[in-house]
């Protein structure tokens, strides 16, 4: 039928490439759901770290202050260094965090508090420091008393 | 110069590395959480056990007794704090949100086998009372052994899977960093092939990323955790780090070909 | 349907913005329609198509698989959306002139005005039908759905979907006459 026909011809009707691609473009962009901040991912790892784990793995370049008045098409807030930076140190903490997992597992697991505040970090008592001097120099030493692990704990037993 | 007369003990060592960055009050701060977060300190206890084997004073028969005293109580500490240790991992991986079906229900059967590793720490209990000296030897062997062949393939999961999640969020940030940064110079990107190349160069290092953490995920879901799945996430990380220097790079790119513009 | 399209989903389910890409390219066109013929302005039926997508993108992660078409998913949104669109402009919108942008750019020049007029002026007079006679006009006609997915996605029978057919097509030659 004529009107059947017609209303095939409708297949013609489609959008405008332009507005297709920005918003295709637009929604693949939108975060899909609630994801993690770095800063919620690394906060369990940060309590034990906090400053000294940076060993500067990442060379973090401080990119100035772009002007935004020269072209408006430059992408500037997606290129925030500030953003940036934290997002890139985040990855460097957390790279120091896994290669200590490598070495020593426990570490991982030990070095956060649990929820209760209590740790079960097994270390005997640190004696604070003796400060001698050696040829004028001051030296700092720092004795310890042997800690003793779980595994040593039992080979002891054993005997 | 700093003088270490320590056994290698996981924490005093991160201290003392974290004093070298934080300085000298820090180093104070470190050392009173340390002593503050003193648990299982077995010190105490196996000094005990020396003096008690070494004690001229008493006889053959009255230092067996007071041996064995100090035998078991020493185990109770080694269970007890053994315990607190797996419960520790539990809570831990408990507080892991993991997206990924598959590896949540890995997660799953990793709690339930920790559950059972505390279960069998708690029944070593049951008999020590009973235990005479070298009943307590074979104790202290089997529980040795089981540490090493059972409850080390615990750690070593949750850790797996602990670090593997964090890279996996770690990625879907940079993901979303890309697809920004990608819609951000879409108009430019045609016109330049400097901008273009930086592009491509942060995409394969997001996909060399995605494809190392799929691989940690097999040795995961198989239950089998080795050096090589950390090494695979250590990796991946690397990878994302590079992602971002080409996102740094890109600021700067793009800097510059806007100069180029107006000169 | 898309190839592939259940592994496709799968993937979008699980977060990949590409396997939503393909989804995107597949049904846009299609949903883009559906909404013009019914706001009549093509401003508002991208911006309504484009809350469509987004919509289902945010969403995706609770979709499954019920046995229905990926599109009837889709259209439901659609419909919702064109409804929420009425019901905040209240006021009766003018039948918008023929407008060739409707159009794909090979499709005008092929066509020629005189077909694009008689295409417009059917455009308009399913504009004035009964939402539910458009929306079987629009699948059945236009997009030569099946009626299992048109009836699915209207949550209406098969046996429902058939009377209503015959019913639009008959109230459609009425109003073109």
């Amino acid at each position: 039928m004529e009107l059947e026909k017609i209303l095939k011809e409708f297949k013609n009707i489609e959008p405008r490439a332009e507005f297709s691609k920005i918003s295709r473009a637009t929604i693949l962009a939108t975060t899909r759901t609630p994801k993690k901040t770095w800063a919620q991912i690394l906060w369990p790892s940060l309590r034990f770290s906090s400053g000294a784990l940076i060993t500067g793995f990442l060379i973090v370049i401080i990119v100035g202050a772009f002007s935004t008045g020269i072209n408006s098409r430059v992408p500037l807030a997606s290129l925030d260094p500030i953003t940036l930076k934290a997002e890139a140190e985040a990855i460097d903490i957390q790279i120091q965090l896994t290669a200590l997992g490598y070495d020593n597992p426990l570490q991982v697991i030990n070095d956060t508090s649990t929820p209760s505040g209590v740790s079960i970090k097994k270390v005997a008592k640190i004696i604070p420091t003796e400060i001698k001097t050696e040829e004028g120099k001051e030296t700092t030493v720092i004795e310890t008393e042997p800690v003793i692990t779980i595994e040593e704990a039992l080979e002891v037993l054993v005997k | 110069m700093i003088k270490k007369l320590i056994s290698f003990s996981f924490l005093t060592t991160t201290l003392l590395l974290g004093s070298f960055f934080l300085g000298d009050t820090s180093k104070t701060r470190a050392i009173e959480e340390a002593e503050a977060q003193v648990f299982c300190g077995f010190n105490e206890k196996l000094a005990e056990l020396i003096k008690v084997q070494t004690d001229k004073e008493a006889d053959s028969l009255q230092k067996i007794k007071n041996e064995l005293v100090v035998r078991k109580e020493l185990l109770n500490l080694i269970i007890d704090c053994s315990v607190k240790e797996a419960e520790l991992l539990k809570t831990k991986l408990e507080s892991v949100k993991i997206d990924d079906k598959e590896v949540a229900e890995v997660k799953e059967k990793t709690l339930s086998e920790i559950d059972r590793a505390i279960d069998y720490y708690e029944d070593q209990t049951l008999g020590i009372k009973d235990l005479g000296l070298q009943g307590s030897k074979l104790l202290a062997k089997k529980i040795l052994d089981w540490r090493s062949s059972n409850y080390s393939v615990l750690v070593g999961q949750t850790v797996n899977i602990i670090t593997w999640n964090n890279a996996e969020d770690f990625l879907s940030v940079a993901d979303q960093r890309f697809l920004d940064v990608s819609l951000g110079v879409s108009g430019i990107k045609e016109e330049s092939e400097e901008v273009s190349k930086v592009l491509d160069e942060a995409k394969e290092s997001l996909e060399n990323a995605r494809i190392l953490i799929a691989s940690s995920k097999k040795s995961i879901l198989e239950f089998a955790p080795n050096a090589d799945t950390i090494e695979d996430v250590k990796k991946a990380l690397e990878e994302l780090a590079s992602a971002y220097k080409s996102f740094f790079e890109m600021g700067q790119v793009i800097k510059d070909e806007t100069l180029k513009k107006i000169e | 349907m898309l190839d592939g399209e259940k592994s496709i989903i799968e993937d979008a389910v699980g977060g990949e913005a590409s396997a939503f890409g393909a989804l995107y390219d597949h049904y846009q066109p299609m949903i883009y329609r559906f909404v013009l013929v019914k706001v009549g302005h093509r401003e508002e039926a991208e911006d309504l198509t484009h809350q469509v997508f987004l919509s289902a993108w945010q969403n995706i992660h609770g979709y499954k698989d019920m046995g229905f078409p990926f599109s009837s998913w889709l259209y439901k949104i659609a419909r919702n959306a064109v409804v929420d669109f009425y019901r905040s402009n209240k006021e009766a919108t003018s039948i918008e002139q023929v407008n060739p942008e409707f159009f794909a750019v090979p499709a005008a020049m092929q066509l020629g005005m005189d077909k694009i007029f008689e295409i417009d002026k059917v455009r308009q007079a399913i504009k004035n039908l009964d939402p539910i006679y458009q929306d079987v006009i629009m699948m059945r006609f236009v997009e030569d759905l099946p009626i299992r997915e048109v009836a699915q996605a209207l949550d209406k029978s098969e046996g429902a979907i058939k009377l209503i057919q015959h019913r639009a097509m008959k109230k459609l030659k009425e109003i073109l006459i």
